[in-house]
């Protein structure tokens, strides 16, 4: 009797260790250990095997040994990851199920915040929760999670083992396990690989799955072509403020962009000194180099003052009406300015990698009928380019409208439609981190809207991106 | 052929075609000129927005601090009461006892407890007590002086004009109020303060005049040809005497007391604190061992340093293998088939993708689906990982092709295994340019902020995270946060940041280039 | 001695070269790239209304001597060339002359052949329309039938002019770049081994062609084959290592050579 009441104590007690060890060291101490055992019994065994047989295996038996290491890990892996998802949720259901209807019945939102506090707390250290009550919840969360993880651990570990035997059922003297290992190793790398197709079949998913929820309470119609946008509240959500935002925004920076960046090519291609070459092409490899939030506080200091300064300049002048321009401390001429400037060297190395590319005896031909340099690069060089200077300016195009933190940072947030760019404007991208960064239930209409935003500019850049795709095969074939 | 020169011998050659020979060159010439001027533009953006960033930021590195010898022992004795509120009290006493003195107006204790926020005696306070716990002395006492005032001392909030004179002649009236006569020297001053008023009269809105002697200092009130109405504003003349001379500064701020957020008092007593030596200029220290703060003399980088590393962790141990073992499929094993094609249309596509969309597919998937917590680094390792994953795949590949074809073909002709031939022939050739193509993504994702927005690394993060389930946020997205903030103060701190950041990406990219040349090499 | 026209290297060459009048004369021409020295002094005439062959060993500097007489020499970095070429009595080097013209009156063949990634007929009409030397569209038509019809190619291609040029075959290719040269009008046509990357039909229709226009240009061809050489020109120029060796009449060069050197490359003891 005593005995058993130490028995189960023990058991509760390494449930509950279980629960407050950190997963990655477990699962290291799992796979490290049942590694090595199905490492060294499948070498042992194979000697054994050559040794009886009197003659060498067909197989090293190293190569056993990896093949029967592949066998045990790779259900461990699968076990351990399909663990490591739903542990989370099974826990937090079972959690939710016992608390207090205080605390049961919050909303969604602030019940997954209370539920993050007690998830930290539980890892980084239980009992330093001032609140009793979160205290209990706390250690009956690492208890909860003590039972998610023995079954899992368990069942982990009956795969990894299953994975031993079934290797060891099949080594034989003859046994083609050298094919068997190649294979599997190239499973797991074209499993590596397949993982970019599922990255976009979740980014699809999410963004479907999310965009239909959304347009069963909005209808598609009013989101599309709806000229009022008001999803703070939850009332209006029409896009097209924010479709006209993000289309003022990328003209403005493919107006600055697309001549300076077709220029500097042209020039440091074949125009510049070698010497020249080597200096500014780096310095524009650092413009490219600059993360994006730089940009955005770049807008804020320099660039909008100076935008905001210049159209109050213009709107003292004489012949002016007062107030003809907003003149507003962040404006979308300013965001689109500095998107403008992030965009020249994606253009500019672009083009001049086409240009480079042009084989020289265009060059020759051209120089030896008299042309002079920019007879030859325009009529000449350019129209052999084109497809890949398209390709540069949609690939461009795609970036300045996907581009976040400058518009997020700079624009300003007001959805309207005007044709003065010196007021305010917001952008598709701007509005799904200001509604997905307030604090809102997540399955309100409101948050869902982010996601159709999303779908819409995914599709948009998904658009521009093939489009540079095609124009580039097309040009490959000429070459060709 | 770069420039052309008129001849005569050119009519000898060609007249059919010399005539509109002008027009074209003229036309190279613009042609030329347009794509030097893009290239001039191009450089001189970069030039702007680097010396905008480090001129902003150079004023943040070091700071005013405020050092005293305040008695501890309110710290080491009171045990049961509150050693904080007797920590912030006795420096307050000591400042006061410092400063001459200045009355017992409302305004006056407002104005002195601003210049010192509460919240940096706090923080000293229990600095203070750890050191003294673990030393069993004190350190001195330095308390990091409000942020308005320290851009105020370093010039950067208002135009200041001084002059120093010894031949004042000081009448007093009533009230401890007094006439000025200002010697010749100082007239220049007096005469550029009464362009700016009306009838001489100094206002709020005006700019400030304020006198300073070794007695207190006084504010003028109304300025006249070399004469100056000034009244008290801190300490004065103890049973004053008849007219007398003394030497002393005048003090011009150009910013009216209206448009600036300190006061002419505050003023005094900062420059009265320096001339004392208690105000001092010190290295900002605080800004790289600080966490966020809505204080920004009390902010600083290091929990979002350490967020941003423990980010990177994630990335980096999940995007570069799987990248390499990617990128090793398609380049060494996979056939050319449907299969193979969509593979690479995906990379392709996903490289591309704007990185908000992979902010949404960690809100949708990791955040709701999986129930992983918010705003932690895992979370944003992971969402990072996927979106440096095309590009680590596609340059490790670039890497992959520029092995010769001969070392496949040499160690499979002596019987090797595609899978021998990869690991041990073609991997460590192509290892330099995977690992600096794997760095540079990396540090590509070191600098992404948008997707980080999403799944919550915005939280206002005041503890250095130890986990990668902890609540955390990153450099980059600091950079975002501060760069909203309202006090002026934000502005370099924010530059300072930014500095930081470039120069981390600089020493990544360095180490890129310094591991391939090191690698190659051998 | 009018019978004499060979020339030694540094020798004061004749006004006439055996009996037509000199296009391009050239002194002490020396040509470096970098710092590596590819031609050396060397001085030769090339008469008018002939074909002047240069010949000698792969890297014996004819082609880049060749370049120097349209100064494409120019466009690659750090090429340098010395000495005096006078043609129609003027340097080609001389500040003062625009490589433009220089180039509109000298054509040039190249190795491969080489049309722009146009139709034929915008090929041909491209000189033309950059040096602005038709009015109107009759007369550029004029220009390009003419020239193609000069180069043998009017009438297998009359019918596209407006398909791709690279839908022609090699030959073809070649002699719409030469129709291209002849469509400015030049006064010299140099042609870098234009049969090189032809097949022997392409090669003899091509050497036909050249025989025609000698009529009308100063050609100046390199080549690498030496019966090519014996049959299309009347003057032969031999280079070894960037020197010119000999300059003599085709005839007597290949019967009866004056050097040594000469002897031994044209009877295949190296080269």
């Amino acid at each position: 009797m005593d005995k058993e009441q130490t028995g189960v104590e023990w058991i509760s007690g390494v449930i509950q260790s279980l629960g407050e060890m950190p997963f990655g060291w477990l699962s290291f101490v799992l796979l490290s250990g049942m590694g090595i055992a199905a490492f060294t019994t499948a070498r042992i065994r194979a000697f054994e095997l050559s040794a009886a047989a009197k003659r060498p295996l067909r197989a090293h038996p190293n190569t056993h040994a990896v093949f029967a290491l592949l066998a045990c890990l790779l259900p461990i892996v699968a076990a351990l990851l399909v663990l490591s998802f739903v542990d989370g949720p099974i826990e937090r259901r079972a959690l939710v199920a016992e608390l207090p209807a205080r605390l049961s019945e919050l909303p969604m939102v602030d019940l997954d915040r209370y539920l993050d506090g007690l998830d930290r707390a539980s890892v980084s250290g239980p009992g330093q929760q001032v609140d009793v009550f979160d205290r209990a919840a706390t250690d009956r969360l690492l208890e909860l999670r003590g039972e998610v993880r023995a079954f899992g651990y368990l069942f982990a570990l009956l795969a990894g083992a299953a994975g031993i035997f079934f290797a060891l059922r099949i080594q034989t003297v003859d046994a083609p396990v050298r094919r068997y290992v190649e294979r599997g190793v190239e499973i797991i790398l074209q499993a590596s690989a397949g993982l970019a197709v599922l990255v976009t079949l979740g980014i699809l998913a999410s963004l479907l799955v999310e965009s239909f929820r959304f347009f069963s309470t909005v209808s598609p119609i009013s989101f599309l072509f709806g000229l009022e946008w008001n999803a703070q509240s939850g009332r209006s959500f029409g896009a097209v403020p924010l479709f006209f935002g993000t289309l003022v925004v990328a003209v403005v920076a493919m107006c600055l962009a697309i001549p300076v960046g077709l220029f500097s090519a042209i020039y440091l291609s074949e125009y510049a000194r070698p010497s020249t070459r080597r200096l500014i092409k780096p310095a524009l490899e650092v413009l490219a180099g600059i993360p994006t939030v730089v940009y955005g506080f770049f807008a804020i200091v320099f660039m909008a003052p100076l935008v905001q300064w210049a159209a109050t300049a213009i709107n003292a002048l004489p012949f002016i009406p007062d107030n003809f321009l907003a003149a507003q401390p962040s404006s979308a001429l300013a965001a689109g300015l500095v998107l403008g400037i992030m965009t020249i060297p994606y253009i500019s190395s672009l083009v001049d990698d086409v240009l480079t590319a042009v084989p020289q005896e265009y060059r020759q031909a051209g120089y030896a009928l008299g042309s002079t340099q920019s007879e030859l690069i325009r009529n000449i060089l350019f129209p052999v380019a084109l497809p890949g200077i398209s390709a540069a300016i949609l690939l461009a195009v795609s970036r300045a409208v996907g581009e976040t933190m400058i518009v997020v940072m700079a624009a300003g947030q007001r959805p309207h439609i005007t044709a003065d760019v010196t007021s305010d404007m917001t952008t598709v991208t701007a509005q799904i981190v200001s509604l997905l960064t307030a604090d809102t239930a997540f399955d309100s209409a409101t948050t869902l809207s982010a996601f159709a935003l999303g779908a819409a500019l995914f599709a948009t850049t998904l658009f521009f991106n093939q489009a540079a795709l095609s124009v580039v095969r097309r040009m490959d074939l000429r070459h060709v | 052929m770069s420039e052309y020169r008129d001849a005569d011998q050119e009519t000898a050659w060609r007249s059919d075609i010399s005539a509109g020979l002008a027009r074209r060159r003229a036309r190279e010439n613009r042609f030329r000129l347009a794509g030097r001027s893009a290239v001039v533009f191009a450089t001189l953006m970069l030039a702007a927005l680097l010396a905008s960033l480090f001129l902003l930021a150079s004023s943040a590195f070091v700071r005013h601090e405020l050092t005293l010898e305040t008695r501890l022992s309110a710290l080491a004795t009171t045990d049961g009461s509150s050693p904080i509120a007797d920590f912030t009290a006795a420096v307050r006493g000591d400042i006061t006892d410092a400063l001459p003195d200045i009355g017992d107006s409302l305004d006056a204790a407002r104005d002195l407890s601003l210049m010192v926020p509460r919240l940096a005696i706090v923080a000293e306070a229990e600095r203070q007590a750890a050191v003294l716990k673990t030393r069993g002395r004190a350190a001195p006492v330095t308390i990091p002086i409000s942020d308005d005032i320290d851009l105020y001392l370093k010039g950067r909030s208002s135009a200041e004009f001084v002059r120093e004179a010894n031949a004042f002649v000081l009448t007093p009236s009533f009230a401890g109020a007094a006439t000025l006569r200002v010697p010749p020297s100082g007239a220049g001053l007096l005469d550029r303060a009464r362009a700016e008023t009306e009838d001489g009269v100094l206002t709020s809105e005006t700019p400030s005049l304020l006198f300073e002697t070794d007695q207190g200092v006084w504010k003028g009130t109304a300025v006249s040809e070399n004469n100056l109405m000034i009244e008290p504003l801190l300490g004065g003349l103890v049973g004053a005497p008849d007219t007398l001379v003394v030497s002393g500064r005048l003090r011009l701020l150009w910013t009216p007391e209206t448009e600036r957020v300190f006061s002419d008092r505050q003023a005094a007593m900062a420059r009265w604190l320096q001339e004392d030596g208690l105000i001092r200029q010190g290295l900002n220290l605080r800004f790289f061992t600080g966490t966020d703060s809505t204080y920004p003399e009390l902010a600083g980088i290091l929990a979002a340093l350490v967020g941003s590393l423990l980010t990177m962790v994630v990335t980096a141990s999940l995007a570069v293998p799987i990248g390499i073992m990617a990128a090793v499929y398609l380049e060494e094993f996979a056939r050319d088939g449907r299969l193979t094609r969509f593979i690479e249309l995906n990379i392709n596509n996903l490289a591309a993708v704007p990185s908000i969309i992979f902010g949404l597919l960690g809100v949708a998937v990791l955040l709701n689906l999986a129930d992983l917590p918010r705003s932690a680094p895992l979370v944003g390792g992971l969402v990072l990982a996927l979106l440096t994953l095309p590009t680590i795949i596609i340059s490790a590949r670039a890497a992959l092709r520029t092995v010769p074809m001969d070392h496949r073909n040499a160690a499979l002709a002596i019987g090797a295994t595609r899978v021998q031939v990869v690991a041990d022939h073609v991997l460590p050739l192509a290892m330099p340019g995977i690992l600096t193509g794997s760095i540079i993504g990396l540090a590509r994702a070191l600098g992404e902020t948008a997707p980080l927005l999403l799944i919550g690394m915005v939280a206002f993060v005041v503890e250095v995270p130890s986990g990668i389930r902890d609540e955390a946020t990153t450099l980059p997205v600091l950079i975002f946060n501060w760069s909203k903030g309202a006090e002026r103060a934000w502005e370099p701190l924010t530059a300072a940041a930014v500095v930081v950041l470039l120069a981390l990406l600089l020493a990544i990219n360095a180490f890129a280039v310094y591991l391939r040349n090191r690698l190659e090499q051998r | 001695m009018p019978d004499d026209t060979s020339t030694a290297p540094g020798t004061e060459p004749a006004a006439t070269v055996s009996g037509r009048s000199v296009k391009i004369s050239c002194r002490n021409v020396n040509v470096t790239y970098g710092t590596k020295r590819a031609i050396y002094d060397v001085s030769l005439d090339i008469p008018d209304r002939s074909v002047t062959a240069l010949i000698g060993p792969s890297g014996c500097g004819k082609s880049s001597f060749m370049r120097c007489l349209n100064r494409m020499n120019d466009t690659i970095a750090g090429a340098r060339v010395t000495g005096e070429i006078l043609m129609n009595g003027i340097d080609v080097n001389s500040t003062g002359i625009d490589p433009v013209l220089l180039r509109a009156s000298v054509g040039m063949v190249f190795q491969k052949p080489n049309p722009f990634a146009k139709s034929i007929f915008e090929n041909v009409a491209y000189g033309p329309r950059i040096h602005a030397l038709a009015e109107g569209k009759d007369a550029l038509e004029a220009i390009v039938q003419k020239s193609l019809r000069r180069s043998g190619l009017w009438d297998e291609v009359k019918d596209r002019l407006e398909a791709p040029a690279a839908s022609l075959s090699g030959g073809q290719q070649q002699r719409l770049c030469i129709a291209r040269a002849i469509a400015i009008s030049p006064e010299v046509i140099l042609m870098d081994e234009p049969c090189s990357s032809l097949d022997p039909i392409a090669t003899a229709r091509i050497e036909e062609l050249i025989d025609e226009l000698r009529a009308r240009y100063c050609i100046v061809i390199v080549t690498h084959s030496m019966q090519q050489a014996a049959r299309v020109s009347q003057q032969t120029a031999f280079f070894h290592l960037g020197r010119l060796i000999e300059m003599s009449d085709t005839g007597r060069i290949f019967t009866n050579p004056v050097e040594t050197q000469t002897q031994d490359y044209i009877t295949g003891r190296f080269g």
